[in-house]
């Protein structure tokens, strides 16, 4: 089971998602880490949630299509992702063809000159998206929701590429950390601009984790009775000192 | 002594019994190569980053030091950050490279690395990044936060 989440901004979409993938039923189920944020052709960030063997063969289509390129008309690129869920679906030889599976998939318009994202389902349905998307577990993306509502207050179209990040990154983290059965493990991000695609890597994820907790404790810190700064601590102090510079 | 070594003794320093935040250690050592008067291996190399300069090495060598029980990481009650705390061991490292220092004639250095310690232990994080944005702008270049002046 999975979460995954779309963010558009002023100037790029992010894709996110746990890193769990889980298998078995209630009482006996297995987690391990799984990729599930990745660029699946050049120019297109995808992120996936569902039975694998139908996310492996629907990936797999679209990293091997003809002269798919983000510089088509979007409304092609999306009757062309249609075509491929299509033919998954008739595959006899998928068995997770009929099961639920849900994309993110994000891309620089080239002829628009902005960036898409497109919420695409296994039965069928595709939606560009607006400002956010989740796909995945219905307690995930109810929880993500709950998130992003909590955060009305920011307007994402007025975000750049590197706040959004962060936002991002929050909403999904703190989902994540709400202990939500079947989703878990580390945040996944890609991002998508003008300039190509980008996947987060673990030094930067480091980076923006500490932006989150910088925002967290600068928001705890405008707050009355909000804790002092270290040195305010009552903790005996064994630390050491240099000597005393002499006259 | 190496820039982790001067981590290191940024850690066993007093100043913060219950440890820093990883933001303030990028910010000390920050302030420290750029006040130090001490050879390039001494220092962290810091680039412009969302919550102005940062450096990955910092972030390897707290690793390393956790890894070989020279600091413990301890996370924060009811907060989602952890922290960077001294231990007896990370004291005594910290006076055996006090020793070094004095023998390699760098203990201004180290008398600056204490003050910096003082001074971003004492200030909220607010404080701290305005202090910081205002001495060092070509470093706040892509601060994700808005700034107060």
């Amino acid at each position: 089971m999975t979460l995954i989440a779309a963010l558009r901004c002023r100037d790029g979409v992010i894709l996110g998602s746990d890193s769990q993938e889980t298998r078995g039923v209630r009482g006996h189920r297995l987690a391990r880490p799984t990729q599930k944020v990745y660029e699946v052709r050049p120019g297109f960030l995808l992120a996936w949630a569902g039975t694998q063997d139908a996310v492996q063969s629907f990936a797999l289509k679209l990293a091997r299509a003809d002269g798919l390129s983000p510089a088509d008309d979007r409304l092609e690129i999306k009757a062309r992702l249609h075509a491929i869920l299509k033919e998954l679906r008739a595959d006899p030889s998928i068995e997770g063809r009929s099961d639920h599976v849900e994309f993110l998939i994000a891309w620089w318009s080239r002829r628009e000159g902005k960036p898409v994202a497109l919420h695409l389902l296994s039965g069928g349905a595709g939606e560009w998206i607006g400002t956010w998307a989740f796909g995945g577990i219905q307690l995930g993306i109810d929880g993500a929701s709950f998130a992003v509502g909590a955060m009305r207050y920011i307007d994402p179209a007025e975000l750049t590429l590197e706040q959004a990040k962060i936002v991002a990154l929050k909403v999904l983290r703190d989902t994540i950390e709400t202990n939500v059965e079947g989703i878990g493990g580390r945040v996944q991000m890609g991002t998508v601009r003008e300039s190509g695609v980008d996947l987060v890597k673990e030094a930067d994820r480091r980076g923006l984790h500490d932006t989150v907790d910088l925002w967290e404790a600068q928001c705890a810190e405008l707050l009355p009775g909000a804790t002092g700064p270290p040195s305010e601590s009552a903790t005996p102090d064994r630390g050491v000192r240099p000597p005393i510079e002499d006259e | 002594m190496n820039r982790r070594d001067w981590l290191l003794l940024f850690a066993a320093y007093e100043g913060a019994p219950d440890g820093l935040d990883p933001i303030r250690f990028q910010k000390g050592l920050f302030l420290f190569a750029r006040r130090a008067r001490l050879p390039a291996r001494a220092k962290y190399t810091f680039k412009p980053y969302d919550y102005g300069p940062m450096s990955p090495g910092i972030y390897k060598d707290l690793d390393t030091l956790v890894d070989q029980g020279l600091l413990e990481l301890v996370s924060v009650p009811g907060k989602s950050w952890s922290r960077y705390r001294p231990s007896k061991t990370t004291f005594r490292e910290g006076q055996r490279l006090l020793q070094q220092a004095e023998k390699e004639q760098a203990l201004d250095a180290a008398r600056e690395l204490f003050q910096i310690k003082q001074d971003v232990a004492s200030v909220g994080f607010g404080e701290l990044l305005e202090r910081v944005y205002a001495e060092y702008p070509e470093f706040a270049v892509n601060s994700i936060f808005r700034r107060s002046v």
